[in-house]
């Protein structure tokens, strides 16, 4: 049996091949780009995860990457389900066997018997038998070339990234973000002028909140800043770590271990930083040492402010010996003996509680005793216009030490609702048994204390006894006595005081009972004693070194230096910031600051030379804002006193 | 007896058609040196009943490439040389006054050129438009009206028009409508060195080399008949369709050179002469079925005319075989 030469079959047998051969190459070439940019995606992911992550790439990491080769598969597949018509394959097959439209031809007329169409159809017989398969590679020629070479990068890439670190050095986030606190303050202080302007006192005090806020977060981020920068400038020589998986937190550790495992790695991961906060939550806190060296700072500051009240009184005095002089010259401008003497007793009552002991080492400088102090009064003849002159000096410096009352009571309520952190109650019992008595009673009981002896010095005046008879000596032994010591120590030699620290009335009466008076007995007798063993109470709670030394040594010398002032508040500052207490602390500060200069600026009756010395005794104790220039000048007493050794 | 008597025209095998072209082919060559496309195309155009307008300087053998059609296909020849005095009647013929030898006076139709077979309408736009259209109306219409008498003109009918591209002052061009009725546009270019110095040989001895009569006139029309049987299938006529379209600026999806400089595209006319041509074409391969091939390689002559550059394009020059190029390119298979 002949076949026909005008037979369809070979043709669509052709046809048929045609579309098989095509779905393959298809979904061949489907697999490829697939797998192209499967390997692309992989590299990218292997790049992003070395670059971008702390830890780098891993072997954990290799899954994810060959996950990205199902890409692949997914695109064979679709490249295979596609659908492929006869008649789409055989016009594919023409054209790519330069056919000139045969098979298409003879498919699409195969029911056609005319002769011409027979004819047709057996030319086109005879091209039926062509190879589809190298009409319809499977897949491209370089593509294996291009897929090998993606397949090496990624290889590459890992290899790159377990060998080398070419990713980030550990972020610190929450330091390394831009800071934009500054931009914020200065729009909470704009947005509080149009709130001041509006008499929204509502708005300006959360507005002052917020700065604060902001103010501690500042604070906190520049600890945490310094403190990252410390363990990497430690961690830089060391070699890199071997390859772990990354481990759980870890309790919170002493930075001594902190240390040693920094010199293990030198990369800081997240869990790092955790500890880091964990570290710096549990054992950066306020202790009682640092709480000490707050509280001295506060009394040296206060010291320094009874100093010069010493010299604005020393001042008055010869303003008024200036003033006797010119009263002896012109006695017609001036009152009467009795009437200027009381008036200025009345005055001296009111006198500030801090220099107590200088009112009273003045009052024993112009009176030893009443008939002494009454002829030094005869004998400066005090006109009615002098004494006027020297009620207001007075007023003025009763003003100033009310304010510096309230200065030294806020601040110590401030450091003792902030610097106790995470326990304030039982920290606050801690430190009030290191100071003795809680503040506040404690200078309850110095002020009574204070207007006992004043009231003691009125009646020696007058005549009359004192009322208490723990003053053993004499008023005259107690004039000279006062006249050649130190002044008294103010609140805070009393506070820290190594003494029984319960009964703060003992000790003001155990002061005052040496035969002397309080201030010369407390100056002179356990003046220093209290001040080296508050120092070593200091040294002995503080793990701290270096400068604060010299800080300690400092103390109780009055102002502090410059230098030592800053070392001291950035100590503070450091230590106590995850309590929160600098940034608090220093709010309160500035913020009294702000206020006394406030006071001082709008008071147009000072003196100048109050102004002078209240303008010099805020600079000179604001944190690092002193000038050296502007320093008080140190009290005689206590300037050659020996630093204590810790 | 004139062709146009000629009886029905016998049935041919493709391998027949082929072997006749390429006698007729030959027979032409051997007077015409080069111009293988135009030969090809004028001869394309004569199978498929089209007519040919020839575009060249003077001096290429224009004439003498229609004289020797005609006498390769054994058909009569008639040139007319379109001068702008040309009148209709010119061409078509008209009616005399005629006294027999009786004395007595009759109309006696007197035939134009026009009544040949091929007829080689020389420098077809220096003609009036008046003259121009009775004449591209014999073409169309394969009959003229003489004093209200219509008159078939004789099958096959084939005019090869020419024109010089050069000598436009005191032309009258073709308009567009004038234009497509032309099967093929052809371009006569200028002769290689090595057909110069063939032409020379052939033309500067003392014998001419002369055409000898390949085929006749029915046989022309057989060969047109079997063409027009040759098999396309769809796709391929939906490419020639999507050619067309692609001329059409307004058409969505025009190339971008079409939006650019085209005016208006090509007509059905042709899509058809496509189809015809590659038709041809296939027979000519030895192919009984038209393919996207074909229909790419007679694109250009069929198209080029009917291609109307706008003034974009005619004031850059643009050459219509460029935009056709272009819209081959964007129009895949």
């Amino acid at each position: 049996m002949t076949r026909d030469p005008a037979s369809i079959e070979p043709i669509a047998r052709a046809a048929a091949r045609a579309v098989a051969r095509w779905r393959l190459a298809r979904a061949v070439k489907a697999a490829e780009w697939g797998l192209g940019l499967g390997l692309v995606g992989a590299v990218l992911t292997a790049a992003a995860i070395e670059m971008a992550t702390f830890e780098g790439l891993a072997w954990a990491h290799v899954p994810v990457l060959a996950s990205w080769l199902l890409l692949g598969v997914v695109f064979a597949a679709v490249g295979a389900l596609r659908p492929v018509t006869t008649r789409r394959a055989v016009h594919e097959l023409d054209q790519r066997a330069g056919l000139d439209d045969r098979l298409g031809t003879a498919l699409a007329f195969a029911d056609d018997e005319s002769p011409l169409a027979r004819f047709q159809r057996a030319d086109a017989a005879r091209f039926a038998g062509v190879d589809v398969a190298p009409l319809f590679p499977l897949g491209t020629r370089r593509a294996p070339l291009a897929l090998l070479g993606l397949l090496l990068l990624l290889v590459g890439v890992f290899a790159a990234g377990r060998v080398f670190d070419l990713g980030p050095r550990p972020p610190a986030p929450v330091v390394e973000l831009p800071d934009e606190a500054d931009d914020l303050l200065a729009a909470i202080e704009a947005e509080k002028e149009v709130l001041l302007a509006r008499g929204d006192k509502e708005g300006v005090r959360l507005l002052d909140d917020m700065s604060k806020e902001i103010k501690r977060i500042q604070v906190r981020r520049k600890e945490l800043k310094r403190r990252i920068a410390e363990r990497q400038k430690e961690a830089a020589p060391a070699a890199p770590p071997p390859e772990s998986e990354p481990e759980p937190l870890p309790p919170p550790e002493t930075p001594k271990e902190d240390a040693a495992k920094d010199e293990r790695s030198d990369l800081i991961t997240a869990a790092d930083l955790e500890r880091l906060e964990a570290d710096t939550l549990d054992n950066v806190q306020m202790t009682d040492a640092q709480m000490g060296e707050l509280v001295s700072e506060l009394f040296t500051s206060t010291r320094t402010a009874k100093a010069m009240n010493e010299e604005f009184h020393h001042h008055v005095e010869h303003e008024l010996d200036a003033m006797t002089t010119e009263r002896n010259r012109n006695p017609s401008m001036f009152g009467t003996k009795a009437s200027a003497s009381e008036q200025f007793n009345d005055k001296m009552e009111s006198t500030d509680m801090l220099n107590l002991g200088a009112q009273s080492d003045r009052l024993s400088d112009g009176a030893g005793d009443t008939e002494s102090k009454g002829m030094d009064m005869v004998k400066r003849d005090l006109s009615a216009e002098s004494m006027a002159a020297h009620d207001s000096a007075h007023d003025m410096q009763h003003s100033f030490n009310e304010f510096l009352q309230d200065f030294v009571k806020d601040m110590q309520q401030t450091v003792a609702e902030t610097a106790l952190g995470k326990k304030p109650g039982k920290n606050a019992r801690e430190v009030r048994t290191n100071a003795g008595t809680p503040m506040a009673d404690k200078r309850n009981a110095m002020e009574e204390a204070g207007f006992e002896e004043m009231g003691d010095m009125k009646r020696a005046e007058s005549g009359g006894a004192p009322p208490e008879p723990a003053s053993q000596g004499s008023g005259g032994e107690s004039s000279d006595s006062a006249q050649s010591g130190p002044p008294p120590d103010d609140l805070s030699d009393m506070q820290l005081t190594d003494g029984d620290p319960g009964d703060t009335s003992n000790a003001v009466k155990a002061d005052s009972s040496g035969g002397k008076t309080s201030a010369g007995a407390s100056g002179a007798g356990s003046g220093d004693a209290s001040q080296q063993g508050r120092s070593s109470t200091l040294m002995g709670l503080a793990r701290l070194d270096g400068p604060l030394d010299e800080v300690l040594g400092a103390m109780g010398e009055g102002a502090l230096p410059t230098e030592e002032r800053k070392q001291l508040f950035e100590r503070l500052a450091r230590h106590s910031v995850q309590a929160g207490l600098a940034s608090e602390a220093d709010d309160v500060l500035l913020d009294y600051f702000e206020q006394a200069e406030e006071l001082i600026s709008e008071e147009e009756e000072l003196s100048p030379l109050f102004r002078d010395y209240a303008t010099s005794y805020f600079e000179a104790i604001r944190p690092g804002g002193a000038r050296s220039d502007a320093r008080p000048r140190r009290t005689q007493s206590t300037g050659d006193e020996p630093r204590p050794v810790p | 007896m004139h062709a146009h008597d000629a009886p029905n025209p016998p049935e041919m095998s493709p391998d027949q058609f082929r072997e006749v072209f390429q006698r007729i082919e030959t027979s032409i060559h051997r007077v015409v040196v080069g111009m293988d496309e135009v030969v090809r195309g004028c001869l394309m155009g004569l199978v498929a009943g089209g007519n040919v307008l020839l575009e060249g300087v003077p001096g290429l053998g224009k004439t003498l490439l229609v004289k020797s059609i005609g006498d390769a296909l054994s058909l009569s020849f008639a040139r007319i040389q379109f001068t702008p005095d040309l009148m209709p009647a010119d061409i078509t013929g008209t009616k005399l006054v005629v006294e027999d030898e009786h004395g007595r006076k009759s109309f006696q139709l007197h035939r134009g050129p026009v009544f040949h077979n091929v007829v080689l309408a020389d420098e077809v736009n220096r003609a009036t438009p008046k003259t121009q259209s009775a004449m591209l109306e014999a073409m169309q219409e394969r009959q003229v009206t003489i004093l209200g008498e219509t008159l078939q003109l004789p099958r096959p009918f084939f005019v090869v028009a020419t024109q010089n591209p050069l000598e436009m002052d005191g032309t009258y061009p073709l308009p567009e409508a004038q234009l497509d009725r032309f099967f093929f546009k052809l371009t006569v270019d200028f002769p290689g060195l090595q057909d110069l110095r063939t032409i020379l040989d052939r033309t500067t001895k003392r014998e001419a080399p002369q055409v000898t009569s390949a085929c006749d006139g029915p046989t022309l029309l057989a060969m047109g008949q079997l063409a027009r049987d040759v098999m396309v299938k769809q796709e391929v006529v939906d490419y020639a369709i999507r050619l067309v379209l692609a001329t059409h600026p307004e058409i969505d999806g025009a190339p971008a050179i079409t939006q650019q400089y085209v005016r208006y595209g090509a007509s059905p006319r042709g899509a058809q002469a496509m189809l015809l041509a590659a038709k041809i074409r296939a027979l000519l391969e030895g192919r009984v079925n038209a393919s996207h091939a074909d229909i790419e390689a007679i694109a250009r002559p069929a198209l080029r005319h009917r291609v109307i550059l706008n003034f974009e394009g005619e004031a850059e020059g643009v050459p219509a075989d460029h935009v056709v190029a272009q819209i081959l390119s964007a129009v895949r298979p």
